[in-house]
């Protein structure tokens, strides 16, 4: 995900519409206002529900059913507040949801469909080499789903503990607590990556 | 010392501490430094997560939008609650004449009517003015308003080509789009318990408010079968849960569009019983309680549907809830007492989210 994703702009058209504007044409009815908030979040929300389902085909699925969702509850939406972290929560609770179907457990992810590691680690120092994102990749995967969403709604979303539990059902206190084992989890994983010694058993750290 | 930091560390790092706790956390890291070589790998894990790319197939979001919109199209209209937002004052004007005038002939429609999906009932001046295209309408409202259409056609970056005509682009690119305009048929052929566990995950979706969360729970959604589905072997049996696959978008879509109840038809009782359940938040120690009894009594009274299990699953979970808000002994011996006997079950499905739960709860202690 780049910068265009969240705001595209064409620097040779005229200003795309403000998104508050589209929002609200969109309450009237408006479906091409819709289109238009849709191609400025679809890589967002795309991305939060393959992290959490790790498959391209139910990403595509959940993705695409969020955005009918946020459609359907938009007169519920406050338009002066951000459009993208609603419909990321919308997507990972119906990500959620799907992986902890009966369904769902009888499929095996087919391994290409793994998330896709970044080939060009862009301008900024990258933390990882290749080897250590795969690694990272392989242990988010291996986390409990509800590890997994908890992790990818403060990661990558960055909404705060209340509005974590809010979306997924949980305590405040569950969000912290998964968040922490998730995280320590794949702390575990990635020392050898970031030149720390490897975590020696120790009390309270799990 | 003291003993060391665990899940105060990661959440000290998130700011999500009060002031006090933080205070502790800081005092302790400031004299141990075995977290704080803890707190170095928290800190580390997600900026590395960040490296990792969620990307999809080249060109896929190409006509990602026109797809949504297709698919938004071939759901019944949203009945928007207040989606026409004219000034404060003229509200404020409006609601006196409404109450003085409309009032009693909105009552006795609203006894008479009866809202069908094909048939939209939209009582409030949003029937003008927000229309919704009607179910399989081939013109959408915006139609009607070139000029704000317009920017949307601008080409941008994740548009590097026309997309391709959407019917096309439908049929090539979302097959599962295809099954839901074929939707009986299709889903029979394919067998209907494919959409089984879709009727678990869609049904069960709350969408969150994005103010403060209003007192009553989000509407349920229920939605179309559409997961393309590889294994087509596994036929489980048909029950309550199965059957709402299909026919459960058409019956539950009314209540997405945040008018829960007002336009939803007769569900399957397991369905509407388990969407009910999984909006539930509950505040505090009681309400828990109250969650935990409901869920059992769901999976008491639904045995043969597959939901059952996840309703028994979402009890103990309810009851780890509970060990966490320090509930008691009596709740604590409850969430074990549950959590094994769930893990004695024979085909217990879910047994390594349970056993996850349950660790969480000893870890509690």
């Amino acid at each position: 995900m780049g910068p265009a994703d969240r705001a595209p702009r064409d620097p040779a058209g005229p200003p795309a519409p403000d998104e508050t504007f589209l929002l609200a044409r969109a309450r009237q009815g408006d479906l091409s206002a819709f289109e238009e908030v849709v191609r400025r979040y679809q890589r967002r929300v795309y991305g939060t529900a393959l992290r959490i389902v790790r498959c391209h085909d139910v990403a595509d699925d959940v993705s695409q059913e969020a955005f009918v969702r946020a459609w359907r509850s938009l007169d519920r939406f406050d338009t002066a507040r951000p459009f993208g972290p609603w419909v990321c929560r919308i997507a990972a609770n119906l990500a959620l949801n799907h992986v902890r179907s009966p369904r769902a457990r009888e499929e095996a992810l087919p391994e290409e469909q793994k998330e896709a590691r970044s080939e060009a680690p862009g301008p900024l120092q990258a933390l990882l080499d290749e080897e250590g994102r795969r690694v990272l990749d392989e242990a988010i995967g291996e986390l409990s789903e509800e590890q997994r969403a908890v992790f990818v709604l403060r990661a990558f979303e960055e909404l705060s503990y209340a509005e974590i539990a809010e979306a997924l059902g949980l305590q405040p206190g569950t969000v912290m607590s998964r968040l922490f084992r998730a995280r320590a989890r794949l702390a575990r994983t990635l020392r050898p990556y970031l030149g720390l010694q490897p975590s020696r058993p120790r009390g309270g750290v799990a | 010392m003291s003993a060391h930091e665990g899940e105060r560390l990661s959440a000290w790092l998130d700011g999500e501490l009060a002031a006090g706790e933080s205070a502790a956390v800081e005092a302790h890291l400031a004299r141990c430094a075995s977290c704080r070589e803890a707190l170095a790998a928290l800190r580390a894990v997600d900026p590395a997560a960040r490296e990792l790319d969620a990307r999809a197939p080249d060109g896929y979001f190409r006509d990602f939008a026109s797809r949504v919109r297709r698919r938004i199209e071939a759901e019944p209209p949203v009945r928007r609650r207040a989606s026409w937002r004219p000034p404060a004052w003229s509200l404020a004007v409006a609601a006196a004449l409404l109450l003085a005038v409309v009032t009693p002939l909105t009552w006795r429609e609203s006894r008479t009517v009866r809202p069908e999906r094909s048939a939209p009932v939209a009582p409030a001046p949003a029937a003008t003015v927000a229309s919704a295209p009607p179910l399989g309408a081939a013109a959408s409202p915006s139609a009607e308003r070139p000029a704000e259409a317009a920017p949307a056609r601008r080409p941008r970056a994740e548009e590097p080509k026309a997309p391709p005509p959407p019917r096309q682009a439908l049929m090539k690119a979302a097959p599962a789009n295809r099954a839901q305009e074929a939707a009986p048929a299709a889903t029979q052929e394919a067998g209907v318990t494919e959409g089984q566990p879709l009727a678990m995950q869609r049904a069960a979706v709350a969408v969150p408010t994005s103010a403060p969360p209003p007192p009553e729970p989000a509407p349920a959604v229920a939605a179309p079968q559409e997961v393309p589905r590889k294994d087509k072997r596994a036929a489980a049996s048909l029950d309550a849960a199965d059957a709402m696959t299909v026919s459960q978008k058409a019956r539950m879509a009314p209540a997405s569009a945040g008018m829960a109840g007002a336009g939803a038809r007769p569900v399957d009782s397991a369905d509407a019983a388990f969407q009910e359940l999984d909006h539930v938040r509950p505040g505090d120690i009681a309400s828990w309680r109250v969650l935990r009894e409901r869920w059992q009594a769901f999976a008491a009274a639904h045995p043969a549907s597959a939901l059952a299990d996840e309703a028994r699953v979402r009890a103990i979970a309810a009851g780890l809830e509970l060990v966490r808000l320090g509930a008691g002994a009596e709740d604590e011996a409850r969430f074990r007492g549950d959590a094994e006997a769930y893990l004695a079950r024979e085909d217990a499905p879910q047994k390594p989210r349970v056993r996850s739960l349950l660790e969480e709860g000893n870890a509690l202690r």
